[in-house]
C-alpha cells in the first residue's frame, strides 16, 4: 500500500510540476488580488465543502486557510484539468438541470489565488466554521433501509465494492419519486448504485421500466421526480445496492467500516407514469479513435435524463438527437471519469418523435490535453485503445405524459 | 517567476498610471533558508515552510544585456558590450557601501559620509532570456532551464542552466541523454560537446521556419522531457558569450565576467552601480505588451480587443515564443470576464452560448499560461485550439458594433 501511496503522491507531484512549470515551489510571490478570506472561502464553502470538509469523502478539507493553502497547487491542477468540480458534462452542449460547476468568475478567482501566492487576507478575521453535513437532502425518507450489515474495508486495502440486497417489505406496489443514500461513514462511501432486483423490462417497445433507481455520488443532492412520473416499486420488491468504498490517504493502513442507509421517498399520487429507459449500446468499438453509432426511437417519447452505464473513463461521448424534421437537438457531451457516474436530467424534456435517432459520437482517444503533461510524452503516438461496447441509457416517458415542474 | 515580473510591472504601472513617481520599488519578503531563496511574500512574517523570519527586499524589473548581467539599465536599449538588444530581468535591489557588508533596503549614507551604492542581485527565475540567441524554456521540474540554438552548420545546440540561468556544471550535462527529432521524423542523438559545456545534435539543414523537437532526460532515471523549437532563422551567438560555470547543485548566482568600466563587481551574483542611482520608475521602459490594459467600456471595443489578443497569442505560438503567450492570454481572459458582466443583455439563446464559452475561454487562458513555459508545442497548440473555439463562440453572440447591438 505504501507503494501505491508513493505512486499517488509521485503522480500528484508530476501533475503539479507539469502543470505549474515555474510554480513548483510551495512559496510564490503574492500576485493575487483575491484573498482566501474574502474571495475564495465563500466559493469553497458553497461549491466544495460538501466533500472537502473535515470527515468528508475528499482527501482534504479546504474550508480553512490552514487546510487549503498547502493544496493550492493541487487545486490549480484539478481546476485547469477540469476534473473539479466533478461534473463531467460539458457546459454549452445540451441543457442540464442543476449543473454542479463553477462560474467563470469563480474559476478565475480560485486559480488566481492558487497561483498568486495564496494570500490569506485579514489575519484577524475568523471565518465561520464549516462542518460536514451528512443528512437527508429531502428530509427523512418514507422508508429508511439500513444496509444489512457493516462493511469493512480492511487495513491493507484502499477500496472495495460491497453488494447488498435490501428487502423493502412493501405489501403493495408503490410509486417512488426519489431514492437516496445516507452514508454511515461519509469519508469512505465513494459512490453507489441502487437498483430494483429481479424486474424485467418490455423488449417490444425498446423502452422498458427503469431498474436503476439512483446513481449516488457524494455531495450532490438527489433530483426527485414530480410524482406524476415515478419509479414503480412492486410489492415485496428487493433493492440491490452496490457501494464503492474508497479510503483516502489519511486512512491508509487502517480498517474503515460503513453501514449506510437507503432512503425511499414515495409519491403521493395513486397513478403515475413509470420512468422508462431506452438503452443506447454501441457495437464493438471500431479501430478508429472516434466512432459514431445511433439508436432509433420507435415511439413518440420525451427524454428526461441520460446516464452513462458502462463507458470507459477519460473519453468523450457526445449525444445528439436527430429529429425526423432534420433538426438536431444536443443532449449531452461527457468527458467521462471513473467513479462519478450519475444521471443527468435535462432542463427541459426533449421531444423525440418516432423515428428520431440518438446519435452518439465517442472519442476513445483521450481528449484531455493535460494527459500530455502527465508523462512528457509530447507527440509520441498514443497506444491503440480497445474498449468494450459503450452502454448508455436515456430516460423517457411517452410523449402524451403531462409533466409538471419541467 | 514571470508572474512575479508581471506583478512588479503591474504595480509599477498602476502607480505610474496614478500619476505618482515612486522612488523605490515595493518591498517584498523572502525566506533566506538555503533552497528556499525564491520564497516571496508581500508582507512581513515567518516562512510558512520553515518558520524563519522573512527578510525584506525590493524587487525591480531592470534591463540588462542578454549575456552580460552586470550591465543594469532602467530602460530598453542596446548592450554597451556587444550591441545586442537589452532584455528585461527581475533583480533584488539594495544599497551598500564600499568594502563593507552593509546591505540596506533604502539608500543612505555610508560611515565615511559617501552615499550608498545601489546594488542588484539576481533572483531565481529572474532571467528567462536566451543567452546564446536561441529559444529559452524552463523544464517541468521548475529548476532546469535550457536554450536551443540552430546554427548555420545545421547543428542544434542545447545549453543547460539552473534556476538562476547559470550554466550547469559540465558533469551534470554529461549525465544527460536526449535526441532531436525533425519534422521528417528523423532522430538525431544529443551528445555532450566540449566535455559537457553543451549538447549538440548534427541534424543538417532544415528549411525555415525550422521546426524540431528535443527529447531530453536530465539523468538516465529521470523522465523524458519534450521541448518544441521553431527557429525563424539561424541563431546568432553574441560576440562574447558567458563562460562561467555554476557548481553542481548550486542555487547561488555567479558573477559575470568582463564588467564594463562604470560597473564594479560586488558579491557573487550582485552588481553595484557606481553611477547615479536610477530613480525613475523602471516601468517607463516596460514592454507595452506586459502592461495590463484597461478594460474598454463598450462591448464592441471589448470584442475588438479580444480578437487582437487572440491573434497575438497565435503569433507568439507560430513564432515559438511560448513563454510570452500568457500575457495576451490573461488580457483576453480579463476581457472575457468583463464581457461576462454584460451577458445579461443578450438574448436567451445567446446567453446559453455566452456563459459556457466565457468559462471555456477563462480555463483555456489558464491552460495557455500553464503550458506556455514548458515548450511543448502540441500541448500549447491544443490549448490554443480550445481558446480560439471559445473566442469564436463569444464573438458569435456579443455584438461587434453598437449597430448590431441594437438589432
Amino acid at each position: 500500500m505504501k507503494t501505491r501511496r508513493l505512486l499517488a503522491v509521485a503522480a500528484a507531484v508530476a501533475v503539479a510540476a507539469a502543470l505549474t512549470s515555474r510554480h513548483g515551489e510551495a512559496h510564490k510571490a503574492v500576485t493575487s488580488k483575491y484573498t482566501f478570506n474574502d474571495d475564495v472561502f465563500p466559493i469553497v464553502k458553497e461549491r466544495c465543502a460538501p466533500c472537502h470538509v473535515e470527515h468528508g469523502v475528499a482527501p482534504m478539507s479546504l474550508t480553512t486557510y490552514k487546510d487549503a493553502f498547502p493544496w493550492a497547487e493541487s487545486i490549480r491542477a484539478e481546476l485547469i484539468a477540469g476534473h473539479m468540480p466533478p461534473w463531467n458534462a460539458e457546459e454549452g452542449f445540451g441543457d442540464l438541470k442543476h449543473p454542479r460547476t463553477l462560474t467563470a468568475k469563480e474559476l478565475d478567482v480560485i486559480l488566481t489565488w492558487a497561483t498568486g501566492g495564496n494570500p490569506q487576507g485579514n489575519l484577524d478575521e475568523t471565518l465561520p466554521a464549516v462542518t460536514l453535513k451528512n443528512d437527508w437532502a429531502m428530509g427523512p425518507p418514507d422508508l429508511a433501509l439500513k444496509l444489512p450489515s457493516e462493511f469493512a474495508v480492511p487495513a491493507d486495502k484502499m477500496d472495495a465494492t460491497g453488494e447488498f440486497t435490501l428487502p423493502t417489505g412493501t405489501k403493495e406496489a408503490r410509486w417512488v419519486r426519489a431514492v437516496d443514500l445516507l452514508p454511515g461513514t461519509p469519508s469512505v462511501v465513494r459512490s453507489a448504485v441502487i437498483y430494483l432486483k429481479g424486474a424485467a423490462g418490455s423488449a417490444s417497445t425498446g423502452a422498458s421500466p427503469d431498474r436503476i433507481l439512483a446513481l449516488w455520488v457524494p455531495g450532490h443532492d438527489v433530483e426527485p421526480l414530480d410524482g406524476r412520473v415515478a419509479f414503480r416499486l412492486p410489492a415485496g420488491a428487493e433493492l440491490g445496492v452496490r457501494v464503492h468504498f474508497k479510503k483516502t490517504w489519511q486512512f491508509e493502513g487502517q480498517p474503515v467500516s460503513d453501514r449506510s442507509t437507503v432512503g425511499v421517498y414515495f409519491a403521493s399520487e395513486r397513478e403515475a407514469q413509470e420512468l422508462l429507459a431506452v438503452p443506447i449500446v454501441s457495437p464493438p468499438p471500431a479501430a478508429d479513435t472516434t466512432f459514431t453509432f445511433t439508436r432509433t426511437i420507435d415511439e413518440d417519447v420525451q427524454a428526461l435524463a441520460v446516464r452513462p452505464d458502462e463507458v470507459p473513463p477519460n473519453i468523450t461521448v457526445q449525444m445528439t438527437a436527430l429529429l425526423p424534421d432534420g433538426s438536431r437537438a444536443p443532449m449531452i457531451k461527457l468527458n467521462t471519469r471513473p467513479d462519478w457516474s450519475r444521471r443527468y436530467w435535462f432542463e427541459k424534456p426533449i421531444a423525440l418523435p418516432r423515428g428520431s435517432r440518438i446519435e452518439v459520437v465517442a472519442n476513445l482517444e483521450n481528449p484531455d490535453i493535460l494527459s500530455e503533461a502527465f508523462g512528457s510524452v509530447g507527440s509520441t503516438p498514443k497506444p491503440a485503445v480497445t474498449a468494450p461496447p459503450l452502454k448508455l441509457a436515456i430516460n423517457v416517458v411517452p410523449a402524451k405524459t403531462k409533466l409538471v415542474g419541467w | 517567476m514571470k508572474r512575479t515580473a508581471f506583478f512588479i510591472v503591474l504595480m509599477l504601472s498602476a502607480v505610474r498610471l496614478a500619476g505618482q513617481s515612486p522612488q523605490l520599488p515595493p518591498l517584498s519578503y523572502i525566506c533566506i533558508m538555503k533552497g528556499d531563496e525564491d520564497v516571496i511574500e508581500d508582507k512581513a512574517g515567518r516562512c510558512r515552510k520553515c518558520g524563519m523570519e522573512l527578510k525584506p527586499i525590493r524587487l525591480d524589473a531592470i534591463w540588462t544585456c542578454p549575456v552580460h548581467a552586470a550591465v543594469i539599465k532602467d530602460k530598453p536599449g542596446t548592450c554597451p558590450i556587444d550591441g545586442r538588444d537589452l532584455v528585461q530581468m527581475t533583480m533584488a535591489v539594495s544599497w551598500t557601501c564600499p568594502n563593507s557588508t552593509i546591505d540596506a533596503i533604502t539608500p543612505g549614507t555610508c560611515p565615511d559620509g559617501s552615499p550608498m551604492v545601489k546594488k542588484y542581485t539576481q533572483r531565481p527565475h529572474g532571467n528567462h532570456n536566451p543567452q546564446h540567441g536561441g529559444l529559452f524554456f524552463m523544464a517541468p521540474d521548475n529548476w532546469h532551464h535550457l536554450e536551443g540554438t540552430y546554427r548555420s552548420g545545421g547543428v542544434f545546440r542545447m545549453y543547460l542552466y539552473d534556476d538562476f540561468t547559470k550554466p550547469l556544471a559540465r558533469d551534470q550535462v554529461r549525465q544527460m541523454t536526449g535526441r532531436v527529432i525533425t519534422t521528417s521524423g528523423e532522430s538525431f542523438p544529443l551528445v555532450p560537446v566540449q566535455n559537457g559545456r553543451y549538447l549538440e545534435a548534427k541534424i543538417g539543414k532544415v528549411a525555415f521556419p525550422a521546426e524540431m523537437a528535443a527529447k531530453l532526460k536530465f539523468k538516465s532515471t529521470s523522465p523524458e522531457n519534450h521541448f518544441d523549437f521553431t527557429f525563424p532563422g539561424y541563431s546568432k551567438e553574441a560576440a562574447a558569450p558567458v563562460t562561467t560555470t555554476a557548481q553542481t547543485g548550486s542555487r547561488q548566482p555567479q558573477s559575470t565576467p568582463s564588467a564594463p568600466s562604470n560597473i564594479s563587481s560586488a558579491a557573487p551574483g550582485t552588481t553595484a552601480v557606481n553611477s547615479a542611482p536610477v530613480e525613475s520608475p523602471v516601468a517607463s521602459g516596460v514592454d507595452p505588451g506586459l502592461v495590463p490594459l484597461p478594460i474598454p467600456e463598450t462591448v464592441p471595443e471589448m470584442i475588438a480587443q479580444l480578437s487582437q489578443r487572440t491573434e497575438q497569442i497565435k503569433r507568439f505560438i507560430d513564432q515559438g515564443s511560448f513563454s510570452n503567450v500568457y500575457v495576451p492570454a490573461f488580457q483576453a481572459k480579463d476581457l472575457a470576464l468583463a464581457l461576462d458582466e454584460h451577458k445579461k443583455d443578450l438574448r436567451p439563446e445567446d446567453l446559453k452560448v455566452a456563459g459556457p464559452a466565457i468559462k471555456r475561454l477563462v480555463r483555456a487562458a489558464w491552460l495557455l499560461d500553464a503550458f506556455g513555459d514548458i515548450g511543448n508545442k502540441q500541448q500549447i497548440t491544443e490549448a490554443y485550439a480550445q481558446f480560439a473555439a471559445a473566442v469564436k463562440d463569444v464573438e458569435s453572440v456579443f455584438p461587434a458594433s453598437e449597430a448590431t447591438r441594437r438589432r
